[in-house]
């Protein structure tokens, strides 16, 4: 019997010891062999396309399990912004999404895929985009957060096309006047939060994005 | 008197385990609790586990008997530990197809605390390393074509700092 090895466990066991790996693992993991990259890219690609609840009608990107957003679980897990902006990278799906040069800045910059706002604030945002019809946001419904009661969770419906959200989200978090917020993505069924600073600077731009290394 | 309970593994091997040592083991705490198992019972069949491997899950349970780990529901906690210094040097002298067939073992008799050290174990030896060392580790082989490799530095090309 041929010896097993790492490549024959099942795609889950994979998947549960990848975690413990960084996203710069992840990454150099994902140029080892197809088979990794295509597990990698599987999680990462549901990941998002979970995070993104791309609507199927507008453009298919792939499989979509709405089941897997039922387990949906709130962590006060911070990542670093360098492995978010990594797991971002690594996927192919963001980066067919931006295809814009600039908008590749931007996101280099900004590491967003989904942002978490007060509900107050939600309903400001929710608002504005409604009547231009940028985001198809719908109520957040049940989805209240475990341990963050005065945070809804925007996540419903977002906008099918990620570079509207990368492009307006700096001028929109300075419209609504937030110094801060906050971006989370999930990871299997963790929902991953880190804490976005916006850093005033004299001048017209009031922002600047920290370097990411 | 501590009862015992009477397992076999897949290669027919018979094992007596202490009850409160096998109850590491959530599949097995529920499947007694739930029928109702006595001295007369059956052994119970572990069809995905050799003795040999079973020898080690044994082991690890007897020495961790009296440990407290994390809620299997924390997953903050049980990510963030570090591996056990025990678990560490248990894994160590095993081979990668032994420690593989632990973390299939744990996983399929749901020991959490086990599969998690045998995971960041298998882990530990992946982080920092580069692709090609990655390979040389565990015995894999490159299967991407030129065309390929070349797709994928294009594709990795904008997450290299700059």
């Amino acid at each position: 019997m041929a010896q097993l090895q790492l490549l024959d466990l099942p795609t889950e066991i994979k998947l549960y010891l990848f975690r413990y790996l960084s996203a710069k693992d992840l990454l150099t993991l994902s140029t080892v062999c197809s088979n990794i990259k295509e597990i990698l890219s599987y999680m990462l690609y549901r990941n998002l396309n979970i995070t993104l609840r791309i609507n199927k009608k507008e453009e298919y990107l792939g499989p979509y399990q709405p089941k897997d957003t039922g387990s949906l679980q709130i962590t006060q897990d911070f990542l670093t912004v360098n492995d978010i902006t990594s797991i971002l990278q690594m996927s192919r799906f963001i980066i067919q999404m931006i295809q814009h040069p600039e908008l590749r800045k931007k996101v280099h910059k900004l590491n967003v895929t989904v942002i978490l706002y007060d509900f107050q604030e939600f309903e400001k945002l929710t608002k504005m985009y409604k009547d231009e019809s940028v985001f198809h946001f719908d109520h957040p419904k049940n989805m209240s957060l475990q341990k963050d009661q005065n945070c809804r969770l925007i996540e419903h419906n977002m906008p099918v096309n990620l570079r509207l959200l990368y492009n307006d989200l700096e001028e929109l978090s300075y419209m609504i006047g937030f110094k801060t917020f906050n971006i989370i993505y999930l990871e299997g069924t963790r929902l991953v939060r880190i804490k976005h600073d916006n850093q005033p600077q004299p001048g017209p731009n009031q922002y600047i994005h920290t370097p990411l290394r | 008197m501590t009862e015992k309970i009477r397992l076999t593994t897949s290669d027919d091997q018979e094992f007596i385990v202490e009850r409160n040592i096998i109850e590491r083991s959530v599949l097995i705490k529920n499947l007694l609790n739930d029928t109702g198992y006595d001295e007369d019972s059956e052994a119970i069949p572990l069809p995905n586990v050799r003795s040999s491997v079973f020898k080690k899950v044994i082991e690890w349970a007897e020495h961790h008997k009296d440990t407290t780990f994390p809620d299997d529901d924390d997953e903050d906690a049980r990510k963030s530990a570090p591996i056990d210094d025990w678990d560490k040097d248990f894994l160590k002298v095993v081979d990668q197809e032994m420690l593989y067939e632990i973390i299939l073992a744990a996983n399929f008799l749901n020991i959490r605390p086990l599969l998690d050290a045998g995971c960041k174990t298998v882990a530990e030896m992946i982080r920092g390393k580069s692709a090609d060392e990655i390979r040389r580790t565990f015995n894999i082989v490159n299967d991407f074509s030129p065309d390929e490799e070349e797709a994928i530095k294009r594709e990795n090309e904008w997450a290299e700092d700059r």
